[in-house]
């Protein structure tokens, strides 16, 4: 990139342009919170009224399954002896909810449909109707042929996919520029006064315009006026009917909630419109001097005094904002609370309309629930992460503090419980589903948030820590994106595994819990054993380790290189770094074998002599399962154990190391376990053998995260403070 | 609306003003007029400092000036005609006069000069310029400078 922008300031600007940018995240961000503001509002129209609404799902839960019934039918605590009366009704009480529920799924698709419909007829006219009523006229040679040949040059700088057409109203006095048009044909409208600045302060008149085409090369254009056009769309196809034609009983319901989102809609957009402006001064002033663009910005009519909540409404930056970033573009890889609780109160509010939705289109309470979490894994992954990836480079390169995980994830559930409370199926829940006052009901929902805190927690510990490492492994690469991307992948399926997991389980609890049936501590304790079997389990504590550690493949000597892509001024003032290089799974590998060593010596102890202790006629099954758990927990000691050594050994992430280690440590103690029942005279079947492995490995990985934790707790307590501090 | 005989004099005696008074707006100044008498009805838009949508520019006071002038000049022109008419029998002769008048703005020692305007005339110009400048929503200074300059050229002419 060119080098004008040196001059700014002493120290290297990052590139806010090495990886997406926070208008896209945005930009999606309001996009689905339309989403489901339309269909909220359309789930509301459908209703023929709010009471009959309700009626009509207390007529399917007539059909639902007693408890008594439930009862009766277990034969013990975990099986049902005669399922086929259950299982009738409770396919009655489904096909009710389903046939109940089509009415309001037909609306929300029509509207869905709708809206996109009208936004993108007006999207497709916005440029007429901008050059309509501005007096447009296409700016010809032979109006102004030296001004025609700089923007032709200006275009030329800015190295367009597509050139631009320049529109000019002569008659217009301000001094202003604007990029607008749809994808294909894009225009920069220039105003009289714009154009007469070329022959009286040429810097100013080429500032303007760069920042123009800047927004053109950043591809922001479109977004923004599909942005604007969706909001249109929604007041007038959404907004506005269903204030029209709803019944006064359904609005009453959903009134605050619908204000709320329509807030909610309108801040997103804003903060899409808001954002862009930063990255077009940031791209602009590096094609020519930042000193005219500085000046142009303090021109701007602009009040500093401006409360907070007025500047929330404000569709550009303050100027302060803009010259700040300007010189220092690090406030670009910044995650914030405020976005972050943005992200979780649009999944939130999405997700149960879009279940509601779902359900109603296909059947199967998991796969619902599996595909629900995955479009908010994927939203979260997008937004969030991308946001988080952002900030980890600003940390490594050494410009910002890390992200504050806790923070963030406190905000993403706040957000998300918010949200939830937002959707409009909180409001049907409220007055249809039988409350349970009950302290068991209250203790679950408060268990479901704290262990959807922890989830996040280790999500974002994670994502930083593979951010940090991918991005310096790419140091030297063209361009960070590709290795991006597959983060995104992996983080999204990271995270709807959890959170499907997560959520499927509260949802199940409830229903039981509201039906009278276990108790909190039995349910407690029967999720955490159904978890430990599960294979996603076992491949969410994978990707623990693998993803990050995996970087090691792609290392490289440190300082070796500058980084081409970190830096908008060249060269580098300083490169990356090269964590990667430093990594020691070799050594965690010592480590898990001779842990593997210590499980066989100690496996063998207890299996010879129980083995031959048995009576001729084999052993019990309590016997059996009392050796089996013996082992589980026996490879759950040994790999806490080797975990904990490692991280104590490796400097460099030890808790990815430690869990290495103890997934080594927990195959190694499965292959044990597996060859020594074969020479002692057992069968092996298949699914025996993944239970073992997912028991073994999935125990011994928790076990060993939580001892690692504290691992990491007592080294930063022990670690002596900064002489400076 | 189309551009009236006296829209088409401003374009054509603006210039000589644009010239004296913003000479850096010459180089457009063809391409304004001949926007300015396409319609003529347009309101030129006075620069305003809000947080306009989604454009991007400086906020500072107009020193635009051919916009405005033009549809002021014509009031001038118009306003001129008719004090003209009022003091000559001959009606067919006012546009003569009139461009006669105004010749002397771009040429003030023309030996063909026509009648000099009064110094009442004169005040009742700058009045009506500082009027319709306002109406285009200029600021009073920048009214006033537009009508000062435009009377100005009309009493130097007169002068010569």
């Amino acid at each position: 990139m060119a080098t004008p922008a040196a001059s700014l300031s002493p120290k290297p600007r990052l590139n806010p342009f090495c990886l997406p940018s926070d208008t896209g995240c945005r930009f999606v961000l309001l996009i689905v919170i339309v989403l489901a503001a339309t269909l909220f509002v359309y789930d509301s129209m459908s209703m023929r009224g709010f009471s009959a609404q309700v009626q009509l799902y207390k007529d399917c839960l007539s059909l639902e399954p007693r408890t008594a019934d439930v009862l009766s039918n277990l034969g013990n605590p975990l099986q049902v002896s005669d399922p086929s009366e259950l299982v009738a009704k409770s396919a009655a009480f489904s096909r009710c909810v389903m046939q109940a529920q089509r009415r309001n799924a037909e609306w929300m698709l029509a509207g869905v449909a709708l809206v996109g419909l009208v936004s993108s007829g007006i999207f497709f006219l916005l440029p007429t109707i901008k050059i309509r009523r501005g007096h447009l006229v296409r700016l010809q040679s032979e109006d102004a042929p030296e001004v025609v040949a700089t923007l032709e040059s200006l275009t030329a700088q800015a190295k367009l996919r597509e050139q631009p057409t320049f529109f000019w109203n002569p008659l217009n006095s301000a001094v202003r520029g604007l990029a607008f048009g749809r994808p294909r044909r894009h225009y920069v409208a220039l105003s009289g006064g714009l154009v007469t600045k070329y022959y009286t302060d040429p810097n100013a008149f080429r500032a303007v315009v760069l920042h123009e085409l800047a927004h053109l090369r950043n591809a922001d254009v479109d977004k923004t006026y599909f942005a604007v056009a969706v909001w249109y769309a929604f007041l007038a196809v959404a907004l506005v009917p269903l204030l029209f034609t709803a019944e006064w009983e359904v609005i009453s319901a959903v009134a605050w909630r619908l204000v709320a989102l329509t807030v909610l809609v309108y801040v997103a957009r804003t903060s899409v419109l808001r954002i862009r402006e930063n990255y077009a001064d940031v791209r602009a002033s590096v094609w020519d001097d930042p000193a005219s663009l500085r000046r142009v910005i303090t021109a701007l009519a602009d009040n500093n005094q401006e409360s907070f909540w007025r500047r929330l409404w404000r569709m550009h930056p303050s100027a302060a904002d803009r010259s700040r970033i300007l010189e220092n573009t690090t406030p670009l890889f910044n995650v914030g609370f405020w976005e972050t609780l943005l992200a979780g109160l649009t999944c939130g509010i999405a997700l149960p309309i879009l279940k509601l939705l779902l359900a109603t289109l296909m059947t199967g309470a998991v796969q619902i629930g599996i595909l629900t979490s995955s479009i908010f894994a994927a939203l979260v992954a997008g937004i969030v992460g991308t946001k988080i990836w952002r900030a980890s480079l600003a940390s490594t390169a050494g410009q910002s503090q890390p992200p504050q995980i806790f923070r963030l994830a406190l905000a993403l559930s706040a957000g998300f419980v918010v949200g939830w409370q937002l959707s409009l199926s909180a409001a049907i829940d409220l007055n249809v589903l039988p409350r349970s006052s009950g302290a068991s009901v209250f203790l679950w929902n408060v268990f479901a948030i704290l262990f959807l805190i922890a989830c996040l927690l280790v999500f974002l510990r994670w994502e930083i820590t593979s951010a940090s490492v991918w991005l310096q492994s790419q140091a030297t690469a063209h361009s960070p994106t590709k290795t991006y991307l597959v983060g995104r992948v992996i983080s999204a399926v990271f995270l709807a595994v959890i959170l499907g997991t997560l959520m499927t389980a509260w949802e199940s609890g409830q229903t039981y819990l509201a039906s009278g049936l276990p108790s909190f501590l039995t349910l407690v304790l029967t999720g955490l054993m159904v978890s430990v079997t599960q294979p996603l389990l076992s491949a969410v504590l994978l990707a623990l380790w693998a993803f990050p550690l995996a970087a090691w493949f792609w290392r490289r000597q440190p300082d070796t290189f500058s980084t081409p892509w970190l830096y908008l001024e060249q060269p580098a003032a300083s490169p990356l770094g090269s964590q990667p290089h430093s990594f020691l799974p070799l050594t965690a590998l010592r480590f898990a074998l001779q842990g593997g060593v210590a499980f066989l010596v100690l496996h063998l102890v207890i299996r010879l002599p129980w083995h031959y202790m048995q009576p001729s006629t084999g052993a019990s099954d309590f016997s059996k399962l009392a050796f089996y758990y013996s082992q589980v927990l026996l490879a759950m000691l040994i790999q806490g154990a080797i975990a904990t050594v490692v991280a104590m050994k490796v400097r460099t992430l030890p808790v990815v190391h430690g869990l290495f280690a103890a997934f080594v440590v927990g195959v190694l103690s499965t292959i044990i376990f597996l060859g020594t029942a074969m020479v002692f005279g057992g069968g092996l079947r298949l699914k025996f053998v993944a239970d073992l492995f997912q028991t073994i490995v999935n125990t011994g990985s928790v076990a060993s995260l939580v001892v690692l934790a504290a691992v990491i707790l007592f080294r930063r307590e022990r670690q002596p403070l900064p002489a400076a501090a | 609306m189309p551009a009236s005989q006296f829209d088409q004099m401003a374009a054509e005696f603006g210039r000589d003003f644009v010239a004296r008074s913003a000479p850096q707006e010459l180089p457009l100044y063809r391409a304004l007029s001949q926007s300015y008498l396409s319609n003529p009805d347009e309101p030129a838009k006075a620069a305003k400092g809000k947080d306009e949508m989604l454009g991007f520019g400086m906020a500072e006071t107009v020193t635009y000036l051919t916009p405005f002038l033009l549809p002021v000049l014509s009031s001038v022109f118009k306003f001129l005609a008719g004090e003209l008419k009022s003091s000559i029998h001959d009606q067919h002769l006012v546009g003569d006069l009139l461009k006669k008048v105004l010749g002397k703005l771009q040429t003030p020692n023309a030996p063909d000069a026509g009648p000099s305007l009064t110094r009442e005339q004169l005040a009742q110009v700058r009045k009506l310029a500082f009027d319709r400048a306002k109406e285009l929503k200029l600021e009073d200074t920048q009214a006033a400078v537009l009508a000062d300059s435009i009377v100005g050229r009309l009493a130097i002419g007169a002068a010569g």
